[in-house]
C-alpha cells in the first residue's frame, strides 16, 4: 500500500495536467527558495520605492531598469514583488503545514490507536493525571508569557516527574479502571472547529495579536488546520488497527510503541499524503486573502495578496490584478490537481489490493 | 463555542470601559475620570470576576477582599499578576491615591511598574512635589528587589455571578450591548447586515445549486462523454480560481470605462439603497448584485456539481440500477425515480456544508463589493477594534453553521428511513 515512488512517478509521466501541476509547483518552489538570488538577477528589489514611475504597464522600462511585468503605485516592480510573494506564501505554507502536520498526526495517531478504552486507569490515577495537567499548563503559560526561567521550569519538570510516580503507585491499588476518554473529548473539539466560521476566527485571532509576523500568521492557521490532520490520521489509524498484518503483528507481541510508528505510520502516510497536499493549497489561499485584506500580515512585508489589493486603488493597472491572481491561481490549482491525483491513485491502489 | 468567543472577548487590548468614556466625551487624566469610570464599569459589570472559575497565581489571593474603587483595583491586580508583593502594592497604591492634584493621580495608574517610572519622569515638575516621586520611586525599586519568585496556581471558585454567565444569558435574552465605535445598540447593526448577507446566500446558494444538479447528474449519466470531460477539466479549473481574485478583476473589467465603455456593463460598486421591503431591495439592487452572485457561484458550481457527478456515478454503477436496466425501465423512470432520489443522501450533508464556506468567502466578497452585509461588518468592526460587535457576529455566524448542519441531518434521515436520529 505504500507508495513506492518509482512506480508512482511511472504513472504521472502520461499524465498531462499531472505534470503540469508538479513543474508548476517545483518552479514555484525554486523561486521561493531562492527569492534573493532572483531578485538581485532582476537588479532591483522589491522594495525600491521610485514614485515618479509609479504604475508603468509591462514591457515598459525606465531609465533604470526594465520592468517585466510593469511597476505598482509607488513603483515598486512587480516581478520583484511576486518572487517575494512567492517566499512569504510558501513559508507561511510550510511553516504551518509543518506545525499542523506534526501535532495533528500524534494527536490523530494516538487517539486513533488507544480510543477511549486504551488507557485503562482508576479514578485516583485520572485524578493525578488531570490535576496534573491542569498545574502544567499553568506552568506552561508562564513560561510562554515570561520566557523561561528557573521558576517555572523546575515547578513544571517537578509535576511530571511526580505525576508520572503517583501514577506508579496509583496503578497497585486494587480499585476498578476506567478507560480515559481521549477520543470523546478529541472529536467534541472538532465537531467544535466545524461549527466555527474559519475565516472569521482566523480574522479576529490574528487582529488580536500584538506581535505581527509571517510566523504568528502561520500559527495561527495551522491552530484551525490541525485538527483536519488529526481527524483524518484518527480516521486511517482505526482502519488499520483492524487489519490482518497489524493484528498479527501484536500478537507476536510487538510493543506499542514500535506497532504506532514501524507498523501503523508509513501505511498511514499515503492518504496523509492527500491532505497535505490539499493543506498546502488551503493555506497559501488562506494567507493571500488575510493579507488581501490587510489583516495579519506585517505591514512592510509583501505577498500576493497585498498586491492584488493595491490593484483595487487603480483599475487602470490590470497587470497588478492579473499577474499576482495568476500566480495564487495557479499554485492552487496545482496543489488541488495533485491532491486529487494522490487520492485517486491511492483508492485504485487499494482496490487492487 | 460561547466559551471560545467570550475567552477572545476577555483578552482584546482595548479597554471596553475606557473606549466607551471616551465616546462619551469623558477624556482620559481629567477630575471626573475615575468616578465616571467606576461607574460605567459597574453598569457593564466588569468589575465581576470573568469565569465561574479562575487559575491565578498565588500573589493575587488577597486582591479579592482589598477594599478600594474598581479602576484602582484593576491597576493592584495586574500588579499582583506580576508577582509583586501585597504590601508594596498596597503601600503604592495608598502613596499615589493620596496625592493631591487628581489627574497625575489618573495618570499614574497604570499596569507595570516600569510603565509607573516612565511616567513619572514625563510628570510635570511643580504638580507632585519631588519628596512624593522620590518616595514612589523607592517603592517601586523595594517591589522590584522583592518580588515574589516561587509561585503555584490556586484554583478559585466565584460563583454564578460573573462576567461569562451575564455575557451569555444577555445573549440569549438578545441583548448584545452597545457598538464601541458609534454607541448604537449592536442588535440594529446585526439585523440590517444580516439581511443583506442572507439574501445574497440565498440567491446564490439557489442558482449554485439548480446549475450545479443539473450539470452533475447530466455529466454523471453520460459519463466519460466529450462534454463531460470538457466540463469536468474546466470545473476543476473554476474550482481552484480564488473568489477574492475573480471578484477583484470583475471589478476592475465590468465596472470601470478604463478599458473601452464595452465592458463597463454593471453599475460601479458605491452606494446601495437603504433599507426598503426585502422585494423592493432585491429589485433596486439586482444591478449591482449579479456580480458578487457570480462571483459566489462559480466556485460553488465547480465544488458542488463535481461531488454530485461522483455520487451519481457511484449509485450508476449499482446492482440494482442494472437490474432495472435489464428490466426494461425506461432510462428516463431509472433516472428520475431511482438514481436522482438515492444520490441526493450525501449531496444534502454537502450542501450543509458549503454554508460556512459560502459565509466565510462572502466576508472577503462582501468587502470588495462593498455590500453592507455581515462580513463587511465584521472587517470592519475587526479594523476598528469594535469588539462588542465582532464577538456577537462569531457566535450567531457559528449558530447558524450548526443549526445548518442539524437540518440536514434532519433532512437526511426524513429522505431515508434506514437512517435513524439519535
Amino acid at each position: 500500500m505504500i507508495i513506492s515512488i518509482r512506480k508512482f512517478w511511472d504513472n504521472i509521466s502520461n499524465h498531462k495536467g499531472l505534470r503540469f501541476s508538479i513543474f508548476v509547483i517545483s518552479a514555484w518552489t525554486m523561486i521561493a527558495l531562492f527569492a534573493p538570488l532572483f531578485e538581485s538577477l532582476l537588479g532591483v528589489g522589491f522594495s525600491n520605492l521610485q514614485p515618479e514611475n509609479g504604475l508603468l504597464p509591462p514591457f515598459s522600462s525606465n531609465d533604470d531598469f526594465f520592468h517585466l511585468l510593469g511597476t505598482d503605485y509607488l513603483g515598486r516592480d512587480l516581478l520583484a514583488a511576486m518572487i517575494h510573494g512567492a517566499r512569504v506564501a510558501f513559508i507561511i505554507a510550510l511553516a504551518s503545514v509543518a506545525i499542523s502536520l506534526s501535532l495533528g498526526l500524534s494527536v490523530g495517531l494516538l487517539i486513533g490507536f488507544y480510543g477511549d478504552s486504551g488507557i485503562k486507569k482508576n479514578l485516583v490515577q485520572q485524578f493525578i493525571i488531570y490535576v496534573a495537567i491542569v498545574i502544567g499548563i499553568y506552568y506552561l503559560i508562564s513560561m510562554i508569557s515570561e520566557g523561561v526561567n528557573i521558576y517555572n521550569f523546575v515547578p513544571l519538570l517537578g509535576v511530571v516527574l511526580t505525576s508520572v510516580g503517583l501514577d506508579r503507585l496509583g496503578k497497585k491499588l486494587p480499585i476498578k479502571k476506567y478507560g480515559v476518554p481521549l477520543d470523546i473529548i478529541m472529536q467534541r473539539l472538532f465537531e467544535l472547529r466545524e461549527g466555527l466560521p474559519g475565516l472569521f476566527i482566523i480574522l479576529s485571532i490574528a487582529a488580536l495579536i500584538s506581535s505581527q509576523s509571517i510566523f504568528s500568521v502561520a500559527v495561527i492557521i495551522s491552530i484551525l488546520y490541525w485538527m483536519t490532520f488529526a481527524r483524518h490520521a484518527r480516521a486511517e489509524t482505526m482502519r488499520l488497527k483492524e487489519e490482518d498484518y497489524i493484528m498479527s503483528a501484536y500478537s507476536s507481541g510487538v510493543s506499542n510503541f514500535r506497532l504506532l510508528f514501524y507498523h501503523i505510520l508509513p501505511n498511514a502516510m499515503p492518504s496523509i499524503f492527500v491532505i497535505i497536499a490539499f493543506t498546502f493549497g488551503a493555506v497559501i489561499l488562506l494567507e493571500s486573502s488575510l493579507s488581501f485584506l490587510g489583516i495579519g500580515m506585517p505591514v512592510e512585508e509583501v505577498s500576493w495578496g497585498k498586491i492584488l489589493a493595491g490593484a483595487r486603488k487603480s483599475p487602470k493597472a490590470w497587470w497588478l490584478a492579473v499577474f499576482p491572481g495568476l500566480a495564487i491561481f495557479l499554485v492552487l490549482y496545482s496543489f488541488n490537481n495533485l491532491a486529487d491525483y494522490l487520492g485517486q491513485y491511492q483508492r485504485r491502489n487499494d482496490k487492487i489490493e | 463555542m460561547s466559551c471560545l468567543a467570550f475567552f477572545l472577548k476577555d483578552n482584546v487590548p482595548t479597554d471596553q470601559v475606557e473606549t466607551l468614556l471616551s465616546l462619551q466625551g469623558i477624556e482620559d487624566f481629567s477630575e471626573e475620570y475615575t468616578e465616571a469610570y467606576n461607574r460605567k464599569m459597574t453598569e457593564m459589570g466588569m468589575n465581576l470576576p470573568s469565569f465561574y472559575f479562575s487559575i491565578k497565581n498565588n500573589f493575587t489571593l488577597w486582591i479579592s477582599s482589598y477594599k478600594v474603587d474598581s479602576f484602582t483595583k484593576r491597576f493592584a491586580n495586574d500588579l499582583a499578576k506580576g508577582r509583586y508583593k501585597e504590601t508594596h502594592i498596597v503601600e503604592l497604591i495608598s502613596t499615589i491615591s493620596d496625592l493631591e492634584d487628581k489627574e497625575s493621580r489618573n495618570l499614574l495608574i497604570c499596569q507595570t511598574p516600569q510603565e509607573l517610572l516612565i511616567k513619572l519622569g514625563r510628570l510635570e515638575s511643580g504638580l507632585v512635589n519631588s519628596e512624593v516621586i522620590s518616595h514612589i520611586t523607592t517603592i517601586v525599586k523595594k517591589m522590584e528587589d522583592d518580588r515574589g519568585s516561587w509561585h503555584y496556581p490556586v484554583l478559585s471558585w466565584h460563583g454564578i455571578n460573573n462576567q461569562y454567565h451575564n455575557w451569555v444569558s444577555n445573549f440569549i435574552r438578545g441583548n448584545y450591548g452597545v457598538s464601541l465605535v458609534d454607541a448604537q445598540p449592536v442588535y440594529r447593526k446585526l439585523w440590517s447586515s444580516m439581511k443583506w448577507t442572507l439574501m445574497l446566500l440565498i440567491i446564490s446558494l439557489v442558482i449554485s445549486g439548480l446549475i450545479s444538479f443539473i450539470l452533475g447528474i447530466y455529466n454523471g449519466i453520460n459519463q466519460g462523454s466529450i462534454f463531460d470531460r470538457w466540463s469536468n477539466g474546466i470545473l476543476f479549473l473554476f474550482y481552484s480560481i480564488p473568489k477574492f481574485w475573480l471578484a477583484t478583476m470583475m471589478i476592475i473589467f465590468f465596472t470601470t470605462a478604463e478599458y473601452g465603455n464595452w465592458t463597463n456593463i454593471f453599475s460601479s460598486v458605491g452606494d446601495w439603497p437603504r433599507m426598503t421591503g426585502f422585494f423592493e431591495l432585491i429589485y433596486l439592487s439586482a444591478n449591482k448584485l449579479i456580480l458578487p452572485i457570480i462571483v459566489i457561484v462559480i466556485p460553488d458550481v465547480a465544488y458542488l456539481s463535481r461531488l454530485i457527478r461522483a455520487s451519481i456515478i457511484d449509485e450508476n454503477n449499482k446492482e440494482y440500477i442494472k437490474m432495472a436496466r435489464s428490466k426494461g425501465v425506461p432510462k428516463r423512470d431509472i433516472i428520475l425515480k431511482h438514481l436522482v432520489p438515492n444520490s441526493l443522501g450525501p449531496t444534502i450533508t454537502l450542501f450543509a456544508g458549503v454554508l460556512p464556506g459560502a459565509l466565510g468567502s462572502s466576508l472577503i466578497i462582501e468587502v470588495i463589493f462593498n455590500i453592507p452585509g455581515i462580513g463587511r461588518l465584521m472587517f470592519e468592526s475587526i479594523k476598528t477594534a469594535d469588539w462588542a460587535v465582532v464577538f456577537p457576529i462569531i457566535m450567531i455566524v457559528s449558530i447558524l453553521t450548526v443549526v445548518t448542519f442539524l437540518l440536514a441531518d434532519i433532512l437526511i434521515a426524513w429522505l431515508n428511513p434506514k437512517i435513524k436520529l439519535g
